[in-house]
């Protein structure tokens, strides 16, 4: 059994149904083994203030099928970049 | 509370068929026949046509998803791209590239469209400009129709509005 699993990547977004809210680079997700939380941490390349605010926000990323999507629960902006509570992969 | 004054992010399928469903109806409405042209009236073989590309549209199936309205920003962003030079007392010069690719390229959001291998392909400008003519059309004719609607819908909200208020407003000094 695992201890954490952790997907990463180079290139990600925060959407609001078409727009785009968040570009996101150096993406991370983690999730421990007795949490049924996700925790995403971002650098920002590019952002929508106006679009952060509106929810459901969805996180999405690229990989080779297709896309993987979480609702973002929780968004804190940080000084170097984002981090945020997700719900379960839909 | 006032109204919400922003645009809400609704998504509106469209099947194509719809566009060759108006047409048809067009080459079958009298009236609008009456007001063309004699050499400009749909003929038999016009309608046969029409009805044919209905049944071949119906049967494809094809949609596109497009934003139900667009907000300011991705209004002006249409007429800007189109626009090539525009001064004051002087008719609008049209980019003639940017005609219709600026409209489809803010409103549609998905399709139904795939690639030679039966692969979905995401919408993008890039795969915008290689669609086959008849397609683009569909499309364009399709997002017009939506607009034309939207307006309408519009209008009746406002002619009911003002209607309601100048009845209130006549209902008040009646019974003062």
């Amino acid at each position: 059994m695992f201890e954490r699993i952790t997907l990463h990547g180079e290139s990600a977004s925060l959407v609001f149904v078409y727009h785009t809210a968040a570009k996101l680079t150096a993406w991370q997700i983690q999730r421990a083994k007795d949490s049924t939380e996700w925790t995403l941490t971002a650098r920002v390349a590019k952002s929508d203030a106006f679009q952060l605010r509106q929810r459901p926000l969805l996180f999405t990323a690229p990989h080779e099928k297709g896309f993987w999507r979480w609702e973002v629960n929780e968004l804190h902006l940080t000084e170097h970049g984002l981090r945020a509570t997700l719900g379960q992969p839909l | 509370m006032g109204r919400n004054r922003f645009v809400q992010p609704d998504i509106v399928r469209l099947p194509l068929a719809d566009v060759h469903r108006n047409a048809l109806r067009d080459l079958q409405d009298s009236d609008k026949q009456k007001a063309l042209r004699p050499d400009a009236r749909a003929t038999r073989a016009d309608i046969e046509l029409a009805k044919a590309k209905l049944a071949d549209a119906e049967a494809d199936g094809a949609w596109i998803d497009i934003k139900k309205e667009l907000n300011a920003g991705e209004t002006r962003r249409v007429f800007g791209r189109l626009v090539k030079d525009m001064r004051a007392g002087e008719a609008v010069m049209l980019e003639p590239e940017q005609v219709g690719l600026t409209k489809i390229s803010e409103y549609v959001v998905g399709w139904s469209f795939t690639d030679a291998a039966g692969r979905p392909v995401d919408v993008s400008e890039g795969a915008i400009n290689n669609l086959d003519q008849e397609t683009y059309k569909e499309i364009a004719d399709a997002i017009d129709a939506h607009e034309t609607k939207m307006q309408a819908e519009k209008d009746a909200r406002k002619n009911y509005q003002t209607g309601t208020l100048t009845s209130e407003a006549i209902s008040v000094s009646a019974g003062t």
